[in-house]
């Protein structure tokens, strides 16, 4: 049984980690893309001969000796600063991937609801989709929220400093590219000119557990320096991650049962 | 000279050149040319080219950041001459709600809704349900207008909403709401009168809704 698994670059710590430490998980298959270059290294490096790049998804052929594999490809981080690129990358990608897979999870929350009716406009998909959901069922909002652990912990952040930039691993690693490039600022003194006007005041680090601390640590304080925020820590979960990788296995056992009941009953 | 004049502060505006807008506004003022010909001739037909220029994706957050700055530099200086009655074509509570400080689709807003004659009471960002309630009441305006660009801050909007009905000012207040997550769907499922993609749907909302 193949999980397809679409994700944004800005996750791909914490997709890493998911997918190295789940026992289930046989083997993993990477899309090769530019996105997904660091990802493809980690992973080597904590999966050994378990990972294995291709280059098209065409070229994905399962293992039938697998109980469980997972085909991913990844997205540049960028895409979310343009509704339309945004939304036609993941639905086109999310098309591609689901011709190889049993059940799709899309690494994406609402992004700003560019993807709130994603699951409606894919339901023609020949598997099913999950998302990472808050408790109550909803969809999460975004990759802030996704690890912060839903959208009331988001909402309590800002309700104490609503000038809070968040940063995770990812965010960190490509807040350049986000605020520079993608943003169209000239220069560094820009990107500080956009945020005083908009009072940003505040960094707050998400400790989800995953990586060296001391590296978040480091990363965070440079980005405060650089932009004369006052940091702040909390503790952060991938509980949301987890249950949406949960509900695709469980998707998959009963999709199981039922291919199975299936040719008992054409026996 | 007057028209080059007109010419070089919409320039000014369109560049975002802050310190030049606002040299340009006094000296109109000086050479006693009434201030709203200034605003109408060397300041909205900048907003409107810098508002071509992000549709066309010539222009992007930091540029129009710039433009607004430069347009408030003008208008400020220009507005102290200004006799606006005090209701001006209508009056605008306008704001962004509480957890967000995502304003410049609200200060677009504002700007040419204030260009075009508007009184705005600007509550600013991460404003509390409680306080857009209070001024509702106190200051009696015909149009709230509520912005957020971040989805878990929506929900704000709707409990806003839902304040109005339980003050008994629901029926003393057309809404409109806006920002980057939101669509008329919402709008309606919330109870607003409004959705604005933009600071032009916005403006031509409020000019209809003050002939009814």
């Amino acid at each position: 049984m193949v999980i397809g698994l679409l994700t944004c670059e800005v996750l791909e710590d914490e997709m890493a980690h998911m997918l190295c430490r789940d026992k289930d998980i046989g083997k993993v298959t990477f899309v090769e893309s530019d996105p997904g270059k660091d990802s493809i290294a980690a992973l080597r490096a904590l999966m050994g001969d378990r990972l294995t790049v291709i280059k098209d998804v065409a070229d994905f052929r399962p293992d039938p000796a697998l109980y469980l594999e997972v085909l991913t490809a990844m997205l540049r981080v960028g895409l979310h600063m343009d509704k339309a690129t945004l939304k036609e990358g993941v639905t086109e990608q999310a098309r591609v991937l689901s011709e190889k897979s049993d059940v799709l999870i899309l690494g994406y929350g609402l992004c700003g609801n560019v993807l709130l009716n994603i699951e409606e406009e894919l339901s023609d998909l020949r598997c099913p989709i999950v998302m990472p959901r808050n408790e109550d069922g909803s969809t999460i909002d975004d990759c802030v929220c996704l690890v912060l652990g839903g959208t009331q912990k988001y909402l309590d952040q800002v309700r104490r400093e609503a000038g809070t930039w968040f940063v995770t691993p990812g965010w960190l690693k490509h807040w350049d590219t986000l605020l520079v490039k993608e943003l169209h600022c000239k220069d560094i003194d820009m990107v500080k000119w956009v945020f005083k006007k908009a009072d940003y005041k505040r960094v707050l680090m998400v400790d989800t557990g995953i990586g060296d601390i001391g590296t978040l640590r480091a990363g965070t304080k440079n980005f405060a320096d650089i932009f004369g925020f006052y940091i702040e820590e909390t503790k952060g979960t991938l509980n949301i991650l987890e249950r949406a990788f949960d509900q695709a296995k469980n998707l998959l056992d009963k999709k199981e049962r039922s291919d199975n009941a299936k040719r008992c009953v054409g026996r | 000279m007057t028209e080059k004049m007109f010419e070089e502060l919409n320039h000014a505006i369109v560049v975002g050149d802050i310190d030049e807008a606002g040299r340009l506004a006094t000296l109109g003022l000086a050479e006693n040319i009434d201030p709203l010909t200034i605003t109408e001739k060397g300041l909205i037909p900048a907003m409107a080219i810098v508002s071509e220029k992000y549709d066309k994706k010539e222009y992007y957050l930091p540029q129009m950041l710039l433009s607004s700055e430069a347009f408030y530099e003008a208008f400020n200086i220009l507005k102290t001459k200004m006799k606006v009655e005090s209701k001006g074509r209508g009056k605008v509570l306008i704001g962004v709600v509480e957890g967000d400080v995502h304003d410049i689709g609200k200060n677009l807003v504002k700007i040419v809704l204030e260009a075009n004659g508007f009184v705005c009471i600007d509550m600013g960002r991460d404003v509390p349900i409680e306080d857009y309630l209070q001024k509702v009441a106190e200051d009696k305006p015909d149009f709230l207008m509520l912005s957020t660009l971040m989805t878990p801050t929506m929900m704000s909007m709707r409990r806003t909403l839902e304040g109005l009905v339980e003050e008994g000012l629901r029926d003393k207040v057309k809404v409109a709401v806006g920002g980057g997550p939101i669509s008329w769907d919402f709008c309606k499922k919330i109870g607003a009168d409004f959705y604005g993609d933009n600071e032009k749907d916005a403006l031509k909302w409020a000019v209809s809704e003050v002939k009814k």
